[in-house]
């Protein structure tokens, strides 16, 4: 047997590569869930929305050593993919002429490394535009209108920002690609970790595409609750 | 008593060598029994080949009965043709319209070097195989058939996974050229079985560290393979083989 058994060699294969992939998905979309638990108070209102954002401040050094983590497990799952993703794409070198697909691949499945490269850069934009460019007594957190022209917050610069169209369209676009992404993911997963077998697969599949559904539609309900209350209810409402 | 016949078109890969340029030509079907198979096909259109001094398209080809593995080809965009389950040699006729044009393909992926025309060389899969090592075993005399107890369901799963014909279907469908049914099914059939125990977590990390060398791709779980798999071989096999990966990655013995 020419195979080296050493740990360091077990922990690079393809298959090793995919767990990283799986596990750091499973991380992030864990971390996903409770960033749209925490977006939806905007819904609830100012207070409630800007309550959290001062309770999570609070966290002080504990909040970087978070943002830390999360920075790490995304950039695992983000470069173990362009890896493998790169050696798919050499493992076929002459490509068909025809090739079609027979099988039950969903659109989310096809566009894994376009859904996951756009959630890439969205999630490049989105914190510089929300936390580093979003000052919560800036400009952009008065809402016009609303609060005597005094500041509201994070939720004002959330809420004025979705007041432009464009921006909201883009956020919304967004998110169905994070939503997209996570149908397959979620299925996926459950074969790399070697606990879905054949029976299960379509439950699994229908379970996946629910659960990112909701997301998108959870995160999506932010800048149309907007959009609804400045265009066809007015401001004041 | 002359059968139904029809005429058709096939465009089909030729290359002359491992080095050379490949490109497609088109040659006449004609008179094609919609009995005979895709093989006595391809028969029919080398001997008129032959007849006019020019070279036969290659192809692989053994047991012409659908058990040996030796052929196949990707058939307008599928490996092993429109039929589900069925190999190359086992594709009729009848499953193409007079007047069709059929584009047939090698198997394309870097770890099948194309040979000649459609041939492609397949020895990466023996090398996987290899890879996994022995199964150790008591010698002297021939113990008895009972002697040692297998479940009802790993025997059904052992046997399930050891349909498998090494045919390359699952590489040359998966968009990632990825051998990992054929690695999984080979390696759950041996760790499906208590004889296949001793040297379990060992043959996993080691065929799989052979796949990856050979230059196949990683499982995206587009299960494209599955739906190719003229034996109808599992993506469960695939959930098998990462579980026994895992279970080996970290282990202290291995």
């Amino acid at each position: 047997m020419s195979a080296s058994m050493s740990l360091s060699s077990r922990l690079t294969t393809t298959v090793a590569k995919e767990l990283v992939v799986a596990v750091s998905g499973l991380a992030l979309t864990g971390f996903v869930c409770m960033h749209l638990a925490g977006n939806l108070l905007i819904l609830i209102g100012p207070e409630a929305f800007n309550a959290y954002a001062e309770k999570m401040q609070e966290f002080g050094p504990l909040l970087w050593v978070a943002r830390a983590g999360l920075l790490a497990v995304f950039l695992a799952h983000v470069g173990t993919a362009i890896s493998l993703a790169r050696a798919n794409r050499a493992a076929r070198k002459s490509r068909y002429d025809q090739h079609n697909y027979v099988g039950r691949r969903s659109p989310a499945t096809r566009l894994m490394l376009l859904t996951g490269l756009m959630v890439l850069m969205f999630a490049i934009f989105h914190v510089l535009d929300f936390s580093v460019f979003g000052h919560r007594e800036g400009p952009r957190s008065i809402v016009e209108g609303m609060n005597g022209g005094a500041s509201l917050g994070l939720w004002g610069v959330v809420y004025s920002s979705f007041g432009n169209p464009l921006r909201a369209l883009f956020y919304i676009a967004a998110v169905s690609c994070v939503g997209l992404h996570l149908s397959h993911a979620l299925s996926s997963v459950l074969v790399t970790l070697g606990v879905l077998f054949d029976k299960g697969t379509d439950r699994a599949e229908l379970i996946a595409k629910a659960i990112g559904a909701a997301v998108a539609l959870g995160f999506a309900s932010l800048p149309a609750y907007v959009l609804v209350r400045t265009y066809l209810i007015g401001v004041a409402g | 008593m002359a059968g139904k016949t029809i005429n058709l078109k096939i465009k089909v890969w030729r290359q002359a060598g491992p080095e050379s340029k490949g490109e497609f030509e088109t040659y006449d079907a004609k008179n094609i029994s919609v009995d005979a198979s895709f093989l006595e096909m391809l028969d029919v259109v080398n001997n008129q080949l032959e007849r006019h001094d020019k070279e036969p398209v290659a192809f692989d080809h053994d047991c012409r009965e659908g058990i040996c593995g030796m052929c196949g080809a990707v058939v307008n965009g599928v490996a092993h043709g429109p039929q589900t389950a069925t190999t190359l040699c086992q594709l009729h006729m009848r499953k193409f319209k007079d007047g069709d044009t059929i584009t047939i393909e090698p198997w394309r992926a870097k770890g099948f070097p194309i040979v000649k025309d459609l041939v492609v060389d397949r020895s990466a899969f023996d090398r996987i195989i290899q890879a996994g090592g022995f199964v150790s075993v008591r010698t002297g005399q021939a113990p008895d058939a009972h002697a040692i107890p297998v479940p009802k369901k790993a025997a059904d799963e052992a046997m399930d996974a050891a349909a498998c014909i090494g045919c390359g279907a699952c590489v040359a469908a998966c968009p990632n050229a990825s051998a990992s049914l054929f690695t999984a099914a080979k390696i759950t059939q041996l760790a499906k079985l208590p004889q296949g125990h001793p040297e379990r977590k060992t043959r996993v990390i080691a065929m799989v560290q052979q796949m990856d060398k050979e230059g196949f791709g990683s499982c995206s779980k587009h299960y494209e393979c599955e739906a190719a798999c003229p034996k109808e071989i599992k993506v469960s096999n695939i959930t098998n083989m990462n579980r026994e990966y895992m279970k080996a990655m970290l282990s202290p013995d291995v």
